[in-house]
């Protein structure tokens, strides 16, 4: 399990509206999804599989970061 | 005394000596929220641990008087013993540590490691006044005086380390205050004015708001004004409100993890403190910030802070600046 007091540690996965000419992953994969739900539903999957904190870029783009 | 054979031995110093100091370090010794040392294990070891510093301690100055001074020596090997007393802990609970939900943090478990280091220096300490006064008597007016010196120095060093051995509380340097968690900007989680973190699932937010508990942390004094913005302190807070009340999270839910962090964005020198608990008991989370240890680890050069002041204002407290 990572440790909450260190901070180190690359994106974990990007979930993203957008298409992917807009946002591209360099080390980490990107999921493209077409809707809010479906978003939400791989984000929390993502997270509760591998423990990692969704955070919220307010652009339609979701970073899943280990925290 | 003379030369090829032994002194004779003081038992009434040495084993008032031992007696005291084994005393000294089982009164110490309570396993309490803090879940720690463990018991019986934890109980023995350190009991055992005390037993020796107690027996150091007390054959210390029989030895001396008895022209022992390779005896005498004996001290500075118990003094390495117990330094690795406090690596041993160090790294027993930083392990631990790794696979916990909510973690000690370093300052904290620095703190633990070197108070079991300090209670057998006090463990030897009271073992040394109690042999050296039970002695002195012995040398000078006998053996029922030897008695009487020897319990009353003990009992005097025992108050002494009784006081020694307790820490300040986070209580009396701080006021802490239920407040209502609300989301900003749709994903941002807030505990009264103090920003706590970013939330981004949807249902982790309906949670936090649901279920969530915060707390605003204002310091009373300038030392608790340092104090919070210590990480080490805050994640003692974290870990000791959570040990109380229990944390509604697990393995893969990571942003339920409870912080307690900085009002950074006003930067009114106050802490805000969110967590999902299972005990959903308002009182008993405050009760536990209140009796978390303030930290030796967590001092800093006196601060000029705005929530301290307006706190004062409001209270009319002059700490003389």
């Amino acid at each position: 399990m990572p440790s909450a007091m260190d901070p180190s540690g690359p994106i974990y996965a990007i979930v993203t509206l957008k298409s992917p000419s807009e946002v591209q992953g360099g080390i980490s994969p990107v999921f493209y999804v077409k809707s809010q739900e479906e978003q939400e539903r791989m984000a929390m999957w993502i997270s509760r599989i591998v423990s990692v904190a969704v955070h919220d870029m307010q652009d339609g783009t979701w970073l899943l970061i280990p925290i | 005394m003379s030369s090829g054979s032994s002194p004779p031995i003081h038992w009434i110093p040495i084993g008032l000596g031992i007696l005291a100091g084994v005393l000294a370090r089982i009164l110490a010794l309570r396993s309490d929220y803090r879940h720690y040392p463990g018991y019986p294990a934890g109980y023995v070891s350190h009991v055992t641990l005390g037993f020796l510093s107690a027996v150091i301690g007390a054959v210390f100055f029989p030895a001396l008087a008895g022209k022992e001074y390779t005896a005498a020596t004996f001290l500075v090997l118990a003094a390495t013993n117990f330094t690795s007393v406090r690596k041993i802990e160090v790294s027993k609970l930083t392990a631990i540590d790794k696979f916990t939900l909510v973690q000690r943090g370093a300052g904290y478990i620095q703190g633990i490691a070197q108070t079991f280091e300090e209670r057998n220096y006090l463990a030897m300490g009271v073992a040394v006044a109690t042999s050296v006064a039970a002695q002195l008597a012995d040398m000078y007016f006998g053996h029922t005086w030897a008695f009487v010196a020897g319990g009353i120095a003990g009992i005097l060093a025992l108050i002494v380390a009784l006081v020694l051995k307790s820490g300040k509380r986070l209580g009396t340097e701080v006021e802490a205050k239920i407040e209502k968690l609300h989301f900003e900007k749709e994903s941002l989680l807030y505990v009264g004015e103090v920003m706590l973190m970013e939330v981004g699932l949807p249902k982790a937010r309906e949670r936090w708001l649901k279920e969530g508990v915060g707390v605003v942390i204002t310091p009373t004094t300038r030392r608790g004004a340092g104090a919070i913005w210590s990480l080490s302190q805050r994640q003692a807070i974290a870990q000791t409100v959570a040990s109380l009340v229990g944390t509604r999270g697990d393995f893969g839910y990571p942003e339920r993890t409870p912080l307690c962090r900085m009002d950074l964005p006003q930067g009114h020198g106050q802490a805000g403190l969110g967590i999902i608990p299972v005990a959903h008991d308002p009182q008993r989370i405050l009760d536990a910030v209140r009796q978390t240890p303030l930290l030796e680890s967590a001092k800093f050069a006196a601060v000029h802070d705005p929530a301290l002041e307006q706190w004062e204002q409001e209270h009319h407290i002059d700490q003389g600046r």
